[in-house]
């Protein structure tokens, strides 16, 4: 798994909303306009690209990008 | 088996969803990518699915002869009494043949697949050769007009649908998974919860509510145990039937939201032009969406002689059912 592939993937789930400056330091909940709907794009998002299924309790104070790159990271080597 | 006909009924008021239904752009923009409806049609307070359903049976019966009814399997969320069941209530209104049997499937959006599996049961049993599944749910009533999820997704309809046995046959696939217990639920108004004074006090200006409870959901929760589950089944059924993915010609899922379908489409890997979704038009109807989609897609001319369609109903429970028709 590649950090910037990852970043990469989310910046494509996302441009249909906002032009997001997306780096692995963004904190996913402080994203202009951040709402539920983004996160049921990453779950799909993740799924699909590294067949991880994340949940609720997986994502409650998501931290940063690079954060959430780790957990996902953690999960598929599971 | 296979569907010989298929009538539908919606209520008279519709309800259209445009920038003006939301605050700002972007909540508007968010509705259109990851729910898609663009009208609801919303049902008077006090109307019950089997009203719905009722008249689309009636627009059916008018094309066959009632006594070729040899059972009625009736779905909705929400039945007329504790008892009898609303498939007797139904039989009755219709007036069908004292032989023809009923049932209640109240399975939710997994329901009509449901429907099929028995229906199919009685025809390999020699039980039945023509079956009368109607459908027929309010969830618009059972929607706090404040869920902001909710209030622009559900919508009302009746359907009803001729089954009878074919030369093809069917296979089924079935599932629940507990863990999405929780994520899709109306919890007042059983015998584990009944409705509270308090519950009660609290929705007198919603009078709707005190009828039918209130629909709480956990979108995440749901697309989560769609991802978990859905796909597992759909690759069981294609191996029942043995054929490839590419074989199938539609997807009919249950019309949960655009992003259930679009997430399901990209993990299995299934073309847009495969993918059936009449959200937009329809709006989420709980079990009527699946023969609704089935309707449509049959008048636009989508349908031809011989094609696969492959069923799958998720939702409550969590819990899901699915099979592959072939359109005669």
């Amino acid at each position: 798994m590649d950090l910037s592939d990852f970043i990469h993937h989310l910046k494509a789930e996302f441009e249909d909303f906002h032009a997001v400056n997306l780096s692995e330091q963004t904190v996913l909940n402080e994203i202009e306009g951040w709402n539920s709907m983004h996160i049921l794009l990453l779950v799909a998002m993740i799924d699909v690209k590294y067949n991880v299924l994340l949940s609720g309790e997986d994502l409650k104070g998501l931290g940063t990008v690079k954060e959430l790159f780790e957990l996902v990271k953690h999960r598929a080597n599971l | 088996m296979k569907i010989s006909k298929v009538s539908h009924f919606f209520p008279q008021q519709i309800k259209k969803i445009d920038r003006f239904s939301f605050e700002n752009d972007l909540d508007y923009q968010h509705h259109q990518r990851f729910v898609g409806t663009q009208q609801l049609h919303l049902s008077e307070i006090g109307t019950t699915g089997s009203d719905l359903a009722l008249e689309a049976a009636k627009r059916l019966l008018r094309q066959i002869p009632k006594h070729h009814i040899d059972f009625l399997i009736f779905s909705s969320l929400t039945l007329d009494y504790k008892t009898p069941t609303t498939a007797s209530v139904l039989h009755r209104a219709l007036v069908l043949k004292n032989s023809c049997g009923v049932l209640d499937v109240p399975s939710g959006c997994a329901a009509f697949p449901t429907a099929l599996a028995l229906a199919n049961g009685f025809f390999l049993s020699g039980s039945a050769k023509c079956i009368l599944i109607v459908l027929g749910e309010v969830p618009s009533q059972a929607v706090d007009p404040q869920d902001p999820s909710l209030r622009n997704l559900m919508s009302d309809a009746g359907v009803a649908v001729i089954v009878e046995p074919s030369t093809n046959p069917s296979h089924f696939v079935f599932g629940n998974d507990g863990e999405g217990f929780d994520y899709l639920k109306v919890e007042q108004g059983g015998a584990r919860f009944p409705f509270t004074e308090d519950y009660l006090k609290a929705n007198l200006h919603q009078p709707q509510l005190n009828r039918f409870g209130t629909i709480a959901m956990d979108g995440q929760g749901i697309l989560k145990m769609t991802l978990k589950n859905i796909p597992t089944a759909i690759h069981e059924l294609l191996r029942l039937y043995q054929y490839d993915l590419a074989e199938i010609d539609y997807f009919l899922f249950h019309q949960g939201s655009n992003i259930l379908l679009e997430a399901l489409g990209r993990k299995m890997k299934v073309p847009e032009s495969k993918m059936l979704n009449f959200l937009a038009l329809y709006g989420n109807t709980v079990s009527c969406s699946i023969p609704l989609a089935w309707y449509h897609a049959e008048k636009e001319g989508k349908f031809h002689s011989g094609d696969k369609i492959l069923c799958m109903g998720f939702g409550v429970g969590f819990s899901w059912s699915g099979t592959i028709l072939h359109y005669p």
